[in-house]
């Protein structure tokens, strides 16, 4: 329902930055996920927009309302805390009915709607229980039943699973992503785990010392990281040392694991870069011919079911790369100590600078769509 | 940018909210009656003969009458101390590591004991040692004469008997957290059991032993009644104090402020001396595996056994004593054998107004408390700040204040304007919150530290503003730990005498004022009455505690 504006929003601590100077928005409807690892400021930044923490600089508006002075009990939003937080002394309709009774909702309506909002957590049958002596994953729903029952205009979410067990986990994101798409409600999620924020979000913003590296749309993100940062936290990935040269017959050249590709560069450069490739992207195949092959053999291969990984290691380096390959026919598997050859997939391959913070290269899946910090 | 820095601080402005208004409000309540009031003594302690001088500090540390009275309050106390801690530790040892029957019994006949006031512990002695006491009697009908209960043994004899409970809660306390696998590192090493207790057993509880230690020595340091009724001549600090400001022969309240300053400045020193001791040769301890417990040999068992029933039994003595004579008929200040009622008719016909105002002063502050400590340990503990930190240390300031001095110290500050309330029951039900508040302070504080920070911004986060959710939700949760370290204050307050007695005017006289004056007017037969009302209540409270925190798990 709600459009959320956040700009030029910072949040300081004494001298650290919890949020410096974050500009984005985030779209009616949208489930927008902040990722990023421990201590890089996703919650100072859910928090200041919740109203917990006030900002330093910057505007905060939802719709066309700018919020700023706005007490947090008034901006109408939805929260889903870590840790639970039900009321331990109300059952558990009292704890859906609360923000109803706040917004002094009429007693029929209140049965009705939180009715409803326990029906949709599939917990419609505890309703008089008392939450402490419910598990994890339920108190989690009732939290989400309470938080989405006052129709809120934003629903924010701070690492909600992250107490849960491996397989609730995924449940219960397939659930709240459901129930958003279904309510179709502004939502602003936080989560350190990147594989979650790519399977339920519209678009992702990294985050990393309080600062936003890019936003993006999952694959975005992960095809198409605009530093080594977001390379490396987003997915597992190779980095491999390159160097870059211009030839005035062939164009730009990159020389990695001693072997030359030519490539497309966003601007003149050459020099030392960082070459990264995705484990997938590899091929793999048993030493046969020459070519733009990689020569190498297998030191690891672990069979994971749907995939094996293979670390090889090249010839005339010391690198190792992890190559992934679907696992179709077990047969056809290779074990350790075979010899192999790798083709290093340089269309696909993201070329960084040497300091990580910049792309060179023009690559298959390049994006345009990059976050600049103004 | 200066746009929006602008727009902060105006916003900053707007959040002036209820707990700030709170904490001033706190503030103005300490400076008016706990710094306002020792400020006035410490100024006055300096005043002779109208002229700013030392003459009374020197007067103190070179007369003998007056210096004496220290030396006397830090024999008894110090010896008290330590014959409590040769008590209290072999009691929590033996009760936390030996499997005897009815520990629970014990343990709370032990905090029974802590709980009820010094002074009546003091009478009933006197009742059973005193010139004419049962024992006393009995042993001189078979030729036996023992000395008297009254004197500075007397004194160390009631305050070790009364307070080595503090020593064996604490004690016990840390024995239980204590991690079992530090002893039998030092087993496996070879150590014996004696040595084991001296370097590994010893310095681990080191801290705690001293806070017990300083508990023991503060109570006794501080306490009234006792060195009152068994001085007989020999006076001690807080007497001293009282006598040289109530005295009818020209008080001489400069004097008084002098006393009540050394009084406070030992106190304090002493306060700060345990501290420093224990942030030298503090260990963090964490239980890892709780200490098991040694099933004992017979004859083991039987001696431990001996050890502990013996010091409950005299610990529980004037209990019974009070309790027992007080059904007995009078003739004079002697007690006959014949069952009776007279001591409670006469009580009520007497002093009824004492008894109501114990019990509506103490209510009173107790209402106080528990708001107070409620809205008080939020501030301290979840709107932490420099000035929270500052009122945390204030509102502790009262655990070093004898009864005696801040008596005093409110009698000297409000008998004049700005605040003229002496006399009034308003300066007693003040002079009792400020006193213990801090128990209920430390209790709520500790409550409020296990409750998640969350579940009050889920609440407003769902449209409730801050203070309602307060009341909502953290407010309900804190209620029974707030209301079990209320209800320790509340017995502690319906048993105080040492601030009252110098506070009360004979509108406003209290339960244990009357008993004070009727054991000085040797009608014991009504003292007992009125002492055994309130050892009852105490019993009443004490069961309503423990079923408060049994129910909810909050240690007492
Ligand atoms: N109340 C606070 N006072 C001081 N510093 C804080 C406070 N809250 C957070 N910080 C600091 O701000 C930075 C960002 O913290 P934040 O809690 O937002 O991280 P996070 O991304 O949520 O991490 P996590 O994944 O561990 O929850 C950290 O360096 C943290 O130490
Ligand atoms: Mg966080």
């Amino acid at each position: 329902m709600t459009k959320v504006r956040i700009e030029n929003v910072s949040k300081y601590f004494g001298e650290v930055k919890g949020v410096d100077n974050a500009d984005l928005t985030i779209e009616d409807g949208e489930f927008f996920t902040l990722l990023g690892p421990s201590g890089c400021g996703k919650t100072t930044l859910l928090r200041t927009l919740a109203g917990f923490y006030q900002q330093e600089e910057g505007n905060v508006y939802f719709g066309d309302q700018c919020i700023n002075d706005l007490p947090t009990y008034k901006r109408n939003i939805g929260m889903v805390f870590q840790s639970y937080s039900i009321f331990p002394h109300l059952t558990v309709f009292e704890n859906v009915a609360y923000g109803l009774k706040a917004r002094k909702v009429n007693k029929i309506q209140i049965k009705e709607r939180v009715l409803e909002a326990l029906r949709m957590v599939e917990l419609e049958d505890y309703q008089d229980r008392q939450p402490a002596l419910l598990s994890g994953g339920q108190q989690q729903r009732i939290a989400l039943a309470r938080a989405v029952v006052i129709h809120p205009g934003i629903l924010l979410m701070d690492e909600p699973l992250s107490n849960l067990d491996a397989k609730l986990r995924l449940k219960m994101r397939a659930d709240i992503r459901d129930l958003q798409k279904k309510l179709n409600i502004t939502m602003i999620y936080v989560t350190h785990d990147q594989e979650e924020a790519l399977a339920v979000s519209d678009r992702i913003a990294v985050l990393k010392k309080g600062r936003i590296q890019q936003i993006g749309k999952p694959h975005e993100i992960y095809l198409s990281p605009v530093n080594q940062f977001v390379a490396n936290f987003i997915g597992s990935t190779n980095f491999l040392t390159a160097m870059i040269s211009e030839d005035v017959n062939k164009g730009s050249i990159v020389t990695v694991a001693n072997k030359e590709y030519p490539i497309v560069l966003k601007k003149p450069y050459s020099g030392p870069a960082v070459y990264s490739v995705r484990p997938e992207q590899i091929k793999i195949k048993r030493t046969s011919s020459d070519g733009p092959f990689v020569k190498g053999v297998i030191v690891e291969a672990t069979f994971l079911g749907e995939k094996v990984e293979y670390n090889v290691q090249l010839n005339h380096t010391t690198e190792i790369i992890q190559v992934n390959e679907h696992a179709v026919h077990y047969d056809l598997l290779m074990n350790k100590g075979e010899h192999v050859e790798l083709y290093l997939n340089p269309e696909e391959a993201v070329l960084f600078s040497k300091d990580g913070e910049e792309v060179l290269n023009i690559h298959d899946n390049y994006s345009s769509t990059v976050y600049e910090p103004v | 940018m200066t746009t929006t820095r602008a727009l902060s601080t105006s916003r900053f402005k707007l959040r002036w909210n209820s707990w700030d208004i709170i904490t001033i409000i706190a503030f103005i309540f300490i400076i008016l009656f706990m710094v306002y009031p020792l400020f006035n003594i410490f100024l006055n302690s300096f005043f002779y003969e109208g002229s700013f001088n030392f003459s009374h500090y020197k007067d103190f540390f070179t007369l003998k009458y007056y210096y004496s009275s220290l030396t006397n309050s830090l024999l008894v106390c110090g010896l008290a101390t330590i014959f409590a801690i040769c008590i209290g530790f072999p009691m929590a040892y033996i009760l936390t590591r030996f499997d005897l029957p009815f520990k629970k019994i014990i343990h709370i006949l032990i905090i029974l004991t802590l709980l009820s006031p010094p002074f009546i512990g003091a009478y009933s002695w006197i009742l059973i040692l005193g010139n004419n006491g049962f024992l006393t009697n009995f042993l001189h009908s078979i030729g036996l004469n023992t000395p008297s209960i009254y004197g500075l043994h007397g004194m160390i004899w009631v305050f070790t008997v009364q307070f080595y409970p503090h020593i064996y809660l604490y004690v016990s306390g840390a024995l239980k957290t204590m991690d079992s696998s530090l002893e039998e590192a030092s087993e496996s090493l070879g150590s014996n059991k004696l040595r084991k207790l001296r370097t590994v057993t010893l310095p681990l509880i080191f801290p705690t032993l001293s806070t017990g230690a300083l508990m023991v020595f503060m109570a006794s340091f501080a306490d009234f009644g006792t060195p009152m009724l068994l001085g007989q001549g020999i006076k001690l600090l807080p007497i001293l104090a009282y006598e040289q400001f109530i005295n009818e022969m020209g008080s001489n309240p400069a004097m008084a402020s002098t006393l009540s300053m050394i009084l406070l400045s030992v106190s304090t020193g002493i306060l700060f001396l345990q501290r420093y001791l224990v942030t030298r040769k503090s260990y963090s301890m964490s239980s890892m595996r709780p200490p098991k417990v040694i099933k004992l040999k017979p004859l083991q068992k039987f001696f431990a056994m001996l050890f502990v029933w013996l010091v409950l039994a005299v610990s529980l003595i004037p209990q019974i004593t009070v309790i027992t004579t007080s059904f007995l008929k009078t003739n004079g200040p002697v007690f006959t054998n014949q069952f009776s009622l007279d001591s409670y008719r006469e009580v009520l016909f007497r002093v009824p107004q004492a008894i109501i105002n114990t019990f509506s002063y103490s209510a009173l502050a107790i209402v106080f408390m528990v708001v107070a400590g409620l809205l008080l340990s939020y501030i301290v503990v979840r709107r932490s700040s420099k000035i929270s930190a500052l009122l945390d240390t204030l509102i502790m300031i009262p655990y070093v204040i004898p009864g005696t001095v801040l008596g005093i110290s409110f009698i000297v500050a409000f008998n004049k304007p700005p605040i003229e309330i002496t006399g009034t029951w308003i300066i007693l039900v003040i002079a009792y919150s400020i006193r213990k508040l801090p128990y209920t302070m430390r209790s709520s504080t500790a409550i409020l530290y296990q409750i998640d920070r969350s579940v009050e911004e889920a609440s407003i986060s769902l449209g409730v503003p801050p203070m309602k959710t307060f009341f909502k939700t953290t407010a309900i949760l804190m209620l029974p730990g707030v209301l079990s370290g209320a209800i320790l204050s509340w017995v502690t307050t319906i048993n105080e005498l040492s601030s009252t007695i110098v506070l009360y005017t004979g509108a406003t006289s209290t339960i244990t004022v009357a008993i004070y004056s009727q054991v000085f007017t040797s009608s014991y037969g009504t003292a007992a009455a009125l002492a055994s009302i309130l050892s009852l209540s105490t019993i009443a409270s004490l069961i309503i505690v423990t079923i408060i925190s049994g129910k909810k798990g909050i240690p007492i």
